[in-house]
């Protein structure tokens, strides 16, 4: 098979073999360079995520202990709307003054 | 003119192989494979061998497509640059040729349909330093243009075993291609490219 061969010497990319170590070295060079930069870039995020987040973290354990320590005062009555005075008015046949209403729509002077 | 020149072509030595081919010869799959797990965990020696175990596959690839030597050398570095320096999106080592081989294809479709109009400004470029009578550079064109009516995998084969030494076991495992398809193209390889030779040569003689 092999006294078949063809002659493409010609299209060797590097006739020189010199210049193929040159190259391939010059791009070995290159990637090593750009995965550094990418690696660094990563390192530096993630040393930023990691501060952030161990802030958060204690920020966290703080406002836990001091909701343990200090509980919440009761909550405040709810207030109800407008419309719920209005039933109730109604339902115990309440009659209300020109201020109470006046003050329940809040168009008082 | 051409006859004494594409003759030299056509009865290569059967010696006849790349002169640093034995150097390192081809990594098996295994090597490979242990190669790309040394370069993921930062191993600088792992990088350069597999830069320079895969840059003429590359460009053997490369110029299958692009049929252009210079925009194949451009494409084997932008290429090999992208996928060395992104070796972690290889999901399986062991077939990292495979995907090498993927990415440099992608790239040289890619590039074949951006450049159209400025391969042929290259052509008229190239017929330009033909007048210059390089004997060398008009045997180059004469190859490069006859390479055309092989196909893409012929043109591999036939780059991989008659340019680069590649055996076939080493050709199919590179390609995914069975041992018998490979042996094929590089038989229908050869038999276009000589026939476009001699035509060549025979249209020559008779000038």
């Amino acid at each position: 098979m092999n006294e078949d061969k063809l002659d493409l010497h010609l299209l060797d990319p590097f006739p020189d073999p010199l210049e193929f170590e040159r190259v391939t070295a010059a791009l070995t060079a290159e990637i090593l360079a750009d995965r550094a930069l990418t690696l660094s870039v990563w390192q530096s995020l993630y040393r930023r995520v990691r501060s952030a987040a161990l802030c958060a973290a204690a920020a966290a354990g703080v406002v836990l202990v001091l909701h343990n320590f200090f509980p919440q005062e009761a909550a405040a009555p709810t207030r109800y709307g407008p419309e719920y005075t209005l039933l109730t008015w109604a339902a115990t046949e309440h009659s209300p003054t020109t201020a109470e209403l006046l003050d329940l729509i809040g168009g008082g002077p | 003119m051409f006859f004494p020149l594409v003759y030299n072509i056509l009865h290569a030595p059967s010696v006849f192989c790349r002169a640093d081919r034995s150097d390192e010869g081809v990594l098996t799959g295994e090597e490979v494979e242990k190669l790309v797990k040394h370069a993921r965990s930062g191993d600088e020696g792992a990088f350069s061998r597999l830069v320079r175990a895969h840059w003429r596959a590359a460009y053997c690839c490369a110029l299958s497509i692009v049929r252009a030597p210079e925009e194949a050398r451009d494409i084997v570095q932008d290429s090999l640059l992208s996928a060395f320096s992104g070796i972690e999106g290889c999901r399986d080592p062991g077939r990292f040729s495979g995907w090498l081989l993927r990415i440099v294809r992608n790239r040289a479709l890619n590039q074949l349909k951006r450049n159209q109009l400025a391969r042929q400004t290259m052509r008229l470029a190239t017929s330009d330093q033909m007048g210059r009578g390089d004997a060398d550079f008009m045997l180059r064109d004469l190859l490069l243009t006859a390479v055309k009516c092989l196909s893409e995998q012929q043109t591999q084969v036939l780059l991989l075993h008659d340019l680069e030494g590649w055996t076939h076991a080493e050709i199919s495992a590179l390609l995914e291609v069975s041992e018998v398809m490979s042996r094929q193209s590089l038989f229908e390889a050869r038999k276009k490219l000589r026939a476009r030779l001699t035509a060549v040569t025979g249209e020559d003689s008779h000038e």
